[in-house]
């Protein structure tokens, strides 16, 4: 077995609890068609107390998002074992389930956790995997978020996405005043991190290939107006910079897949155009040329090229660009608003803001065949964002996010617990490449 | 921000234009005093697209108040409507929208100590970035209009919020007409 020690990333010890956070709904989609999955409640040391995190219960809620597993539910476990010498296969194999997680939990000194799981293959009577980790109070939750990974790798022979995270903005109300948030939090919702709270609207969250930063937009005020600025703020110190703040626009900034770069749209010469600034020597570049709305601009995987919104063909559709200019090429003909693109992680879809004169869903266009695929059914929907593995898309559908598997055979929504709005969700890239 | 003033304009609008969708607004009646001149219904503006500005008061309301407000410039107050409204992903000036622009126009004019925001919105639908460009290209095409109308360029400043500051929150044709607009603010 291998020991893997969590590392406690100094700000989850700054983590605040008086924060709203969201709540994970399943509102639709089938478990048929998912593998079949036991994961048995983890074994306690006899002399100590239950740890505050339920690890398998953790593990079963991240597996059953995924929209890839059906879990066996608790009360239909045919026995409970929690060491590999205590399975009776033949009980597993009568009920026809072909995998099986067991797993116990140690603390010999106060706040440390010992936290083993095993993988079963039930028709070959041997474990497929098996990992220890140690872990203290703050980091239980996130251990079991890595054990998810692990299975979900070993079964499904993809990445698992359950220990990365999730920016969003949220909006409360009260009465005329409005108060904006910028969070961080886990994948499921979980641990919410305040990164900027203001009275202003915050637009555009966007995270650095490292996941170590985020650019956004937001407004700043002096006497006589305000000016929209686009920031970038590190995610364990803080620090805010302000990377842009021309007269009129700073919009959309986009991150190039070296993290040295960003594009972002500017209006500072007449009209909405897209522009790459370089983050050290802060040199512009001009990228589009056209009298029309260009914006929202996303760099291709490879870092070739880059997608935006256009309505130069009056209409806004997707253009894609060469790096270094030129001309650009329509590459949207279905429907009439297309929007806000999203590559997927391998470059080979595109997720985007579709109308089809069925209200604005969110679709994904294979850039291969060029079919045209849609994936939510609700009528107000905004800003996909592709989970760092491709399985699934996360959006904003009226006042609430929404993640999608990428078959549209699972859908889940995420409101926010206080009643506020939630939106614009960006999922993150792996922190460890 | 929405000031008491364009509530009230809303309001009046709303109920002209005989919506009878939009019953949080009508619910609350206004004390205040609706302004005198007749603000058109929003929905059927489109049907005005052929109208041409009329230049001799009073044959209709908006001359009048132009013609009065010249006579009298110092000490006209600021122009009643505020508010200018757009058709759905455009930004062209309809022509009513022109009327009202002449009228800040002509105060500004006879103002050159004060300045107007123009504050571009845009309705809930689509993509929230898009909107931003689209509610600018709102606010910078009033901005064309006052500078052709002779307003200094240091009397204005643009800026866009996008679909970030509706002033109706249903999602109906009504609460979007209201929500695609331009707010001239005399800050």
């Amino acid at each position: 077995m291998r020991t893997i020690i969590l590392c406690l990333l100094s700000y989850l010890a700054l983590l605040s609890h008086a924060h709203a956070i969201l709540t994970i709904e399943i509102v639709g989609g089938t478990e048929e068609g998912g593998q079949p999955i036991a994961i048995v409640p983890f074994g306690l040391q006899t002399t100590m107390s239950a740890p505050s995190q339920d690890i398998a219960q953790i593990v079963s809620d991240d597996l059953h998002r995924s929209g890839r597993f059906a879990i066996m539910p608790v009360h239909s476990l045919p026995e409970q074992p929690s060491d590999s010498n205590q399975i009776n296969y033949s009980l597993w194999q009568a009920v026809g389930m072909p995998h099986l997680v067991i797993g116990r939990i140690a603390s010999q000194v106060k706040n440390s956790y010992t936290v083993e799981f095993e993988l079963f293959d039930v028709v070959k009577r041997q474990a497929m995997i098996g990992f220890r980790y140690t872990a203290n109070k703050q980091s239980l939750r996130e251990a079991a978020h890595q054990i998810s990974d692990e299975i979900y790798q070993a079964l499904t022979g993809e990445r698992g996405v359950f220990s990365t995270k999730i920016v969003y903005v949220t909006l409360q109300r009260q009465g005329k005043k409005k108060q904006y948030h910028l969070y961080v939090a886990d994948a499921d919702g979980a641990n919410p991190r305040l990164m900027l709270k203001t009275g202003e609207p915050i637009f555009s969250p966007s995270w650095s290939p490292d996941g170590q930063r985020i650019a956004y937009v937001t407004y700043d005020t002096n006497k006589r107006t305000k000016q929209m600025a686009v920031y970038i703020q590190e995610l364990t110190t803080g620090k805010r910079t302000r990377i842009s703040s021309k007269r009129g626009l700073n919009t959309a900034p986009a991150w190039s897949p070296d993290g040295k770069r960003l594009a972002l749209t500017l209006s500072k010469d007449g009209n909405s155009e897209i522009y790459i600034i370089n983050l050290q020597t802060r040199a512009l570049t001009r990228l589009t040329r056209n009298s029309a709305i260009d914006t929202e601009p996303e760099w291709s995987p490879d870092g070739k090229s880059l997608v935006f919104t256009s309505d130069r063909g009056g209409q806004p559709q997707i253009y894609r660009i060469s790096v270094n200019g030129g001309k650009a090429q329509r590459i949207t003909f279905q429907g009439r608003y297309n929007a806000r693109p999203r590559f997927s992680p391998d470059g080979r879809q595109l997720a985007l803001l579709h109308n089809g004169g069925n209200g604005y869903q969110i679709a994904v266009l294979n850039l291969e065949n060029r079919q045209l695929k849609k994936l939510s059914q609700t009528r107000l929907d905004e800003s996909p964002s592709f989970a760092p593995n491709g399985s699934m898309i996360l959006y904003t559908a009226g006042p609430s996010l929404s993640a999608v598997s990428i078959d549209g055979r699972v859908r889940q929504r995420l409101a926010e617990d206080m009643g506020g709005e939630v939106r614009e969700p960006a999922w993150s890239p792996y922190f460890n490449k | 921000m929405i000031k008491m003033r364009d509530l009230v304009l809303i309001l009046a609008v709303v109920v002209l234009a005989g919506c009878t969708t939009n019953k949080s607004i009508e619910k609350q009646n206004p004390a205040h005093k609706i302004p005198t001149s007749t603000p058109p219904p929003i929905l059927g503006d489109t049907t005005m697209t052929q109208s041409v500005p009329c230049a001799n008061p009073p044959c209709d309301s908006y001359g009048t108040a132009i013609g009065s407000q010249q006579d009298q410039s110092s000490s006209v107050d600021i122009p009643d409507r505020q508010i200018i409204y757009f058709d759905y992903d455009k930004d062209n000036i309809r022509p009513k929208a022109h009327l009202i622009l002449e009228e800040h126009a002509t105060y500004i004019s006879n103002h050159p100590n004060a300045y107007i925001r123009l504050e571009g919105h845009t309705d809930e639908r689509g993509s929230r970035e898009y909107n931003l460009a689209l509610a600018e290209r709102r606010a910078n095409a009033a901005k064309e209009v006052l500078l052709i109308l002779g307003v200094f360029e240091n009397q204005l400043v643009t800026i866009s919020y996008g679909e970030e500051q509706p002033v109706a929150l249903e999602h109906n044709e009504e609460a979007w007409q209201l929500n695609r607009r331009v707010e001239l603010i005399y800050p």
